[in-house]
């Protein structure tokens, strides 16, 4: 297999095995109130929630193992699942990156001709989650003073509100600056590698002042599809 | 929403949200009690962070149900209503409240109640 596609299986692994393991520990809504919200057809699948935490808690350790298109697939069932129960998504983009990659790398198994696509189509959307977020953030104008940024830090943790407010129009055009110039990670190997080690400082910035810890090791398992694309 | 995730939106923090803020008291006290506060987190957390991410799902439930809201609607019949008051519910019992006490709640945004509600003793 392509050897970005390995890593990108592995680490994408490795970020479910973690996700089910928090789920496990936390207790889902009601069925009886969410159960509106699903259509008929998909309530006996979305209604056993430890069952499917486990299946993929399960099929992320045998894909660390056996990597085969039929438990890439049923990661992806059981994390489109889980989502469900969650009215859409537990986690908001890190789940929909979940999605985008495992449905590239289950494509890429069952189908080993379309692996290249698949690569590119995971860096494709890596690109995207960066540049759409820094182009939104460009229109905004409480981002262009550095009020947004302000505001969702005071909201947080770890003393970055602190920081921020030091010089909250600087941070924010670097943030902006840095998703927004994010394409050019597609210059060549060092560039690529140069805007990855720069992009995990930024998600762990996320988890320090957010909590965010699940974009770190989401975010991670594209990182090998861009470098490849890159190179 | 159950094709939600497969539908990318990668625009991250572009907007602050409403800022909706949740707050609870048992029936026929006084004192109003805010609810969701970010938990506590060091680095472990890297790895599993239950806890802090159950506590943005809930922020964003709020979030949800401020922007359903409908003035011609009773909210009361809103997915995101009935699931705020069992989390009324679990947050004030986890507190040591009695669970068969009603309980009444707030929905917060920018100083002003947009929402008040009630979840009844026994009621999950």
């Amino acid at each position: 297999m392509n050897e970005a596609l390995l890593w990108t299986g592995r680490l994408i692994a490795l970020a479910l095995i973690l996700q089910s393991l928090e789920l496990l520990r936390v207790k889902p809504y009601a069925w009886s109130v969410v159960q509106r919200e699903i259509p008929l057809w998909l309530r006996p699948f979305v209604r056993p929630y430890s069952a499917l935490l486990w299946l993929r808690l399960l099929s992320g350790v045998a894909v660390l193992i056996f990597p085969t298109g039929t438990l890439a697939v049923l990661l992806l069932l059981t994390t489109w699942l889980t989502a469900v129960r969650w009215r859409g998504t537990f986690n908001g983009g890190s789940d929909t990156m979940a999605v985008q990659i495992l449905l590239a790398w289950s494509v890429s198994l069952l189908f080993p001709a379309t692996q290249t696509a698949c690569v590119l189509y995971i860096a494709l959307q890596v690109l995207l989650s960066y540049v759409v977020a820094g182009v939104a953030k460009l229109r905004e104008p409480e981002w262009r003073d550095g009020r947004a940024l302000m505001q969702f830090t005071a909201g947080g943790l770890g003393g970055g509100s602190v920081l921020v407010a030091r010089a909250p129009a600087l941070w924010s055009w670097l943030v902006i600056a840095f998703e927004c110039s994010f394409p050019l990670a597609l210059l060549g190997p060092t560039m690529c590698l140069g805007y990855i080690s720069a992009a995990l400082v930024f998600h762990i910035a996320n988890f320090y002042i957010f909590g965010l810890n699940r974009f770190v090791f989401v975010w991670l398992a594209a990182y090998p599809a861009l470098y490849a694309s890159a190179a | 929403m159950w094709w939600r995730v497969f539908i990318p939106s990668w625009r991250f923090f572009d907007r602050p949200g409403v800022g909706a803020r949740l707050w609870a008291r048992e029936h026929g006290t006084e004192e109003w009690l805010e609810l969701l506060q970010p938990p506590p987190r060091n680095w472990r957390h890297l790895l599993l962070n239950p806890q802090g991410n159950l506590y943005h799902a809930r922020q964003n439930l709020l979030e949800r149900l401020a922007l359903e809201l409908d003035p011609q609607a009773d909210a009361a019949n809103l997915v995101s209503y009935r699931l705020t008051q069992n989390l009324v519910r679990e947050e004030l019992i986890a507190r040591g409240c009695a669970a068969s006490r009603d309980f009444e709640f707030k929905l917060v945004v920018e100083d002003e109640d947009i929402l008040r509600g009630v979840s009844q003793g026994g009621h999950t």
